[in-house]
């Protein structure tokens, strides 16, 4: 987890040391997840507009 | 009286409709099993006083004429994150301990109005995020095939109590698999809806964009008589209504088996990567398809394989946003298993949440492509078999996220964002005696394609389905 999120988290919630390092494991893999979308995205050049994805 | 607890709702109203049962038997039938076998499972939080007196003022409506349909009379268990009128939904936190419902969840009204007897609350993993049926705060849920197994989640007790025959059906709620998941592991067939077509008004949410609720029966056909029964009564302007499900359609329910199947098999990485006993009876249950007049039709699926993490981040980032509040004021309350995925969620963008649902959108549109060759896919409920409970404690849990029930709901998530029909029922079991679940996913809107479809599956596969739970 970046220091800039660890931040975020510990000024919203106070963060126990003990669950530091399972969120920080959650956070890598939704990480892992959200490349996975955006490789996608750019992949299929996924058009904004839904009228257009309807034509596919 | 005992088979009753061994009857589906289809069998048993009939036997209430023609005045042979009453809903007063029922009710000492499932009572007395319940006080002999419940402390083993705890699949229930609270079983309401009231269900006796409510049995039998059914009792009195039925000898008098006035037979409301097919739920009269039967007992309906509820997830606890449904409410019910002046009883206390804790939605599986010990936040909400004293939270009473001012209310009746949709989905109540219209079972009440069907004459149906809720008689308690379900167990559930924590705020419905997780699929291993793991509560810390609570008592555990255990699978009733083998005890020390768990029963799978999210609607863990509401699983438990059909396989145990505590109650012919429950209300599950399915985000990523709540529903199918637990039905599969314990053995029983939950059914998940295209999304939005029940009200999930009165009940707490998980994703908006993704949950959906659901019935978990004995039966595929007990689903169907749900599903009617709650559509008949549920009044919401805002829900898509279901297509080619009509009242009386479940009376030809035998009859309409289907001619000249088109079954869907799915291939490639992420569809293959499955327990072998697992895939045993899976590719036993296609063979048995074949066998009786299905074509199969393989279909590379894996570009699906997309839809899982399209579900976390959904998920995680609707999540946090009903919960952030919450759990600013009361992080220590939460249970060491959902209180992580919650947070994590912060991590989340605007541009990735956007992401996701843009993806999701595109996912909707292409799989109806799939739908041109096949009338229905089948695969397993689960790529894994149940774990013991002893490998979720949170020493485990905290080691690594990617504990060994990190997969379960690799195929189940799919179809949530796809928003189609799926329903996993009983197809065989392990050599360690623990079922194994078949799932079935329909195009969206063909809801009873998919119940007659599993209907017609449960028949061929009688023998398993047949084989009763090893509860002394």
């Amino acid at each position: 987890m970046n220091n800039e999120i660890k931040n975020k988290l510990n000024n919203k919630y106070k963060l126990p040391d003990r669950d530091i390092e399972i969120i920080s494991v959650r956070i890598e893999e939704l990480k892992d997840a959200i490349r996975e979308v955006l490789d996608f995205e750019i992949e299929n050049n996924l058009t904004n507009n839904p009228l257009e994805m309807k034509n596919e | 009286m005992s088979d009753i607890l061994n009857k589906d709702i289809f069998e048993l109203s009939n036997l209430i409709k023609n005045k042979s049962l009453s809903p007063v038997d029922i009710f000492k039938q499932y009572s007395k099993r319940i006080a002999e076998h419940e402390n083993k499972i705890s699949s229930f939080i609270d079983i309401y006083n009231t269900w006796e007196d409510e049995a039998k003022i059914a009792e009195n409506q039925i000898s008098n004429g006035n037979w409301i349909g097919p739920l009269h009379g039967i007992p309906i268990a509820v997830k606890d994150l449904v409410d019910v009128k002046n009883k206390i939904t804790t939605i599986g936190s010990t936040i909400f301990k004293n939270n009473i419902a001012t209310a009746d969840a949709d989905v109540i009204t219209a079972l009440k109005k069907a004459g149906a007897i809720i008689i308690g609350k379900t167990h559930m993993v924590e705020f419905a995020f997780g699929p291993h049926g793991i509560n810390s705060n609570s008592n555990q849920t255990r699978n009733p095939w083998n005890l020390e197994y768990i029963p799978g989640g999210s609607s863990s007790g509401s699983a438990a109590a059909v396989a145990s025959n505590f109650s012919p059906i429950a209300i599950g709620s399915d985000t990523g698999g709540s529903i199918r998941m637990p039905a599969s592991f314990c053995g029983v067939t939950g059914f998940k809806p295209s999304f939005n077509k029940l009200s999930t008004k009165g009940v707490f949410p998980l994703s908006w964009s993704l949950d959906t609720i659901g019935p978990i029966a004995k039966t595929t056909r007990d689903c169907g008589i749900f599903i009617e029964e709650v559509c008949k009564y549920q009044k919401n302007k805002d829900l898509e209504p279901f297509k080619g499900f009509n009242v009386g359609m479940l009376d030809n329910f035998d009859s309409m088996l289907p001619v000249r199947l088109k079954i869907g098999v799915p291939v490639g990485k992420y569809f293959e990567d499955i327990d072998p006993e697992i895939n045993k009876v899976y590719k036993d249950s296609i063979e048995l398809m074949k066998q009786n007049g299905a074509e199969i039709i393989e279909i590379d699926l894996d570009w699906l394989s997309l839809c899982r993490p399209v579900n976390v981040i959904i998920t995680m980032a609707e999540a946090i946003k009903i919960h952030s509040k919450i759990l600013q004021e009361n992080y220590q309350n939460y249970t060491y298993e959902v209180v992580s995925r919650l947070v994590a969620g912060e991590a989340l963008s605007i541009e990735d949440y956007l992401g996701a649902l843009r993806v999701m959108n595109h996912f909707q549109i292409k799989i109806d492509e799939v739908y041109e060759k096949v009338n229905i896919i089948a695969c397993p409920t689960n790529p894994v078999l149940p774990d013991k409970i002893e490998n979720y404690s949170k020493e485990n849990m905290s080691n690594s996220s990617k504990v060994i029930g990190a997969r379960i709901p690799a195929f189940t998530s799919i179809f949530n964002v796809t928003r189609q029909p799926s329903i996993s029922t009983r197809a065989g079991f392990s050599s360690t005696g623990l079922p194994i679940g078949m799932m079935f996913t329909g195009k969206f809107n063909q809801d009873f394609g998919v119940l007659q479809v599993g209907n017609w599956f449960e028949k061929l596969n009688k023998s398993v389905n047949e084989i009763s739970i090893p509860l002394n």
